[in-house]
């Protein structure tokens, strides 16, 4: 009988439970409990990943034999092309055995801006919703993971951590549509700032209509706002959007990193994010110069 | 108690599916959801009530994992078991075309349901963009996974029903 009465504000009882979850959710409430549902999680997560990586390579496999014979006359073409670009490289390692001199100087000098290290982490999955371009990682706070950390590959930028947990963090992509990042294009140093698109590449918007930059050309974290180190690549420039009607030009930027075959990340553990105050006392805080023996 | 106990492993099984292997599955920027189509496909073997169970038992853990506020995915998951419940009786009959239609347009309405949730607590949300790239391709991703679900949960409860009569 009293379920009966009940019934017919059931609906409106359950969206005004939604929104007290939710509401309860912006004050922190559900912190403790996503820890552990994190911690609960995290083997399971590890297991299936690398179930979905083991049948990936499989399938892979059987591909691969199908796109044999192309993929035969691909390879010779592209050893003519590497043949050029071996050339280059020759150039390329020359200078590349100066920037390690720099860096041997700045491992012997802590006291100096690149300090401390970066830490490998595993990504466990792909944002579950689609509406929001996260991964998840395996390392916490108990790994000195701190929320603004920015996140990258070895072929570039992938994100910042938005989220951490004891054991585990959430990255946000540079591909979400709310995320931006300051940048500028490498060649040409005209400035912008890199948006995450939905189901499209993302853009390098607010370019100034007098830069002349060109398709090809490297976007690079410019470090303005402080929340990315200087010079970590973001992408590509693949297509320029130019109107002079409007204030500014735009670049379409296909981003350097596979974010669909992400599987270990780098956090960048030693940048404090703008507007942190990272006091003396931490361990990110430099060493002092060694005192040269006499 | 003991109904938690049976929901919340089945629960946690689909939303570490949905976060390691089936969000893998994409369309543009559409994702195939199996909490969605779990839940529907529940409604359909075992009736409302657990579907609106599993939907009130994942929801959240959904949202944790999803990386959105909590709360957010619950509405959207009781819309789906409601319009899975209500066209069970009617429709049924039509076999593989009802699932299908239902989980395209459970897809459409929980995914705008979502979007408005978000933009009211404060969510910038390109409506255009996230309706036809998101939505959209998430809808037909979540029909083909209802295609390949729901044979063998069809098979389970008529092999329960089987094994229920006297």
């Amino acid at each position: 009988m009293r379920n009966r009465r009940l019934r017919p504000f059931l609906p409106l009882l359950l969206f005004v439970g939604a929104f007290v979850l939710m509401l309860l959710d912006t004050t922190g409430a559900f912190s403790p409990v996503e820890s552990v549902f994190q911690t609960v999680l995290r083997p399971m997560a590890l297991a299936l990943t690398e179930a979905r990586l083991a049948v990936g390579e499989l399938t892979q496999t059987a591909r691969d034999l199908q796109t044999l014979r192309q993929r035969n006359r691909d390879l010779e073409a592209l050893v003519e092309r590497l043949t050029v670009e071996n050339l280059q490289l020759a150039e390329m390692a020359t200078e590349n055995a100066t920037l390690r001199a720099f860096f041997r100087f700045a491992q012997a000098n802590p006291a100096f801006d690149l300090r401390g290290g970066q830490i490998i982490a595993r990504t466990l999955g792909v944002g579950a919703s689609p509406y929001v371009q996260i991964i998840l990682i395996d390392l916490g706070s108990r790994h000195g993971l701190r929320q603004g950390m920015p996140v990258v590959t070895d072929r570039g930028l992938v994100g910042r951590v938005t989220q951490v947990f004891p054991t585990g963090a959430e990255v946000l992509l540079l591909t979400d549509p709310t995320s931006a990042v300051n940048v500028m294009t490498q060649a040409s140093r005209a400035p912008g700032v890199l948006k995450g698109r939905v189901g499209q590449l993302p853009i390098m918007d607010f370019i100034p209509l007098t830069a002349e930059i060109a398709v090809g050309e490297i976007v690079i974290t410019s470090g303005l706002g402080g929340t990315f180190p200087k010079g970590i690549i973001a992408g590509q420039v693949v297509e320029v959007l130019r109107n002079d009607n409007q204030p500014f030009q735009q670049a379409v930027v296909q981003p350097t990193v596979d974010f669909d075959r992400l599987e270990l990340v780098l956090v960048m553990t030693n940048f404090p994010p703008a507007g942190e105050i990272v006091s003396p006392e931490t361990e990110l805080a430099p060493e002092p110069l060694p005192t040269p023996s006499p | 108690m003991v109904t938690l106990l049976v929901f919340l492993p089945l629960a946690l099984i689909l939303v570490s599916l949905q976060a390691t292997i089936v969000g893998h599955a994409q369309l543009f920027g559409g994702h195939a959801d199996l909490v969605l189509v779990g839940v529907a496909l529940l409604v359909i073997v075992a009736g409302r009530r657990s579907g609106f169970l599993l939907a009130g038992v994942a929801a959240p853990l959904y949202d944790m994992l999803a990386g959105l506020p909590v709360g957010v995915s619950l509405l959207p998951l009781l819309i789906t078991a409601y319009l899975a419940g209500s066209g069970e009786r009617a429709l049924f009959g039509a076999r593989l075309g009802w699932p299908m239609f239902l989980a395209f347009g459970a897809t459409l309405a929980a995914g705008s349901l979502t979007l408005f949730e978000l933009a009211l607590l404060g969510w910038s949300v390109a409506w255009a963009d996230m309706l036809w790239r998101v939505v959209l391709p998430s809808a037909f991703l979540n029909t083909l996974l209802m295609l390949i679900l729901y044979l063998p949960a069809d098979w389970l409860r008529e092999h329960r029903a089987l094994s229920t009569t006297p």
